[in-house]
């Protein structure tokens, strides 16, 4: 998946971006639901394009993340403070290795020059499950409707 | 509190969501009441205690995530 310098950055920069929206959330590590947050909110756009051309974005991915919890818990949450950024190296989720990979098998599959954020939601249509799925589920986004709107959104090559 | 109905083995879908939300919980419970903990002059060795693992652990799995640390 980093076949240039740009990429290595934007990569870091979807990363970073998912270690802050998990710390919001009160969680240590970031999971693939974190990862799709935080491509939604890339420079490039084009997971912002095509989330928006299904009616969503940011505030929404993190809505329907925290509904699924509240879903499954029926209702029952507890108030914590705000965690520190964790020390050290930056770890995750196994969920979040599996997305990147898929990401990088779609970025692969479509031959394309850079790394943007929309390929990481088709990498999300790759998951076979999990709390990402979940949140679009909850938000009517089918892998297929998702799928859709994300090769909409690519960049001509 | 309202009760939690957990989902039967039937649904495992559901089921396994709740798994995933009720470890979540019980990881921010944990940082939560960590972090009053230390606050109200809990040592470390007293934190593990309570948890039921050894001091070496705790300290190394909740450190990073509290603001204040005991001794």
């Amino acid at each position: 998946m980093v076949g240039t310098l740009t990429d290595a950055r934007t990569i870091r920069a979807l990363l970073e971006g998912a270690e802050r929206e998990s710390a919001a959330m009160g969680e240590p590590e970031p999971g693939a639901e974190h990862v799709l947050i935080s491509a939604a909110l890339l420079p490039d756009g084009t997971a912002a394009r095509a989330l928006a051309s299904l009616g969503l974005d940011a505030d929404a991915l993190r809505a329907a993340v925290q509904g699924v919890h509240s879903d499954a818990l029926g209702g029952i949450s507890v108030t914590v403070p705000v965690t520190p950024r964790t020390r050290g190296v930056m770890r995750s989720q196994d969920s979040v290795r599996e997305l990147l990979r898929a990401t990088a098998r779609e970025r692969s599959a479509h031959a394309s020059k850079r790394f943007v954020s929309a390929h990481v939601l088709l990498g999300v249509t790759e998951l076979e499950g999990g709390t990402a799925l979940l949140a679009l589920e909850r938000l009517d986004v089918t892998p297929a409707r998702l799928r859709a709107a994300a090769e909409s959104a690519l960049p001509v090559t | 509190m309202s009760p939690l109905e957990i989902p039967s083995a039937d649904d495992p879908r559901a089921a396994l969501a709740t798994v995933v939300a009720l470890r979540r919980l019980a990881d921010q419970l944990e940082r939560a009441a960590t972090q009053a903990a230390l606050a109200q002059g809990w040592t470390w060795s007293q934190v593990a205690a309570a948890l039921g693992v050894s001091k070496q652990a705790a300290h190394k799995r909740l450190a990073p995530h509290v603001t204040s640390t005991g001794a």
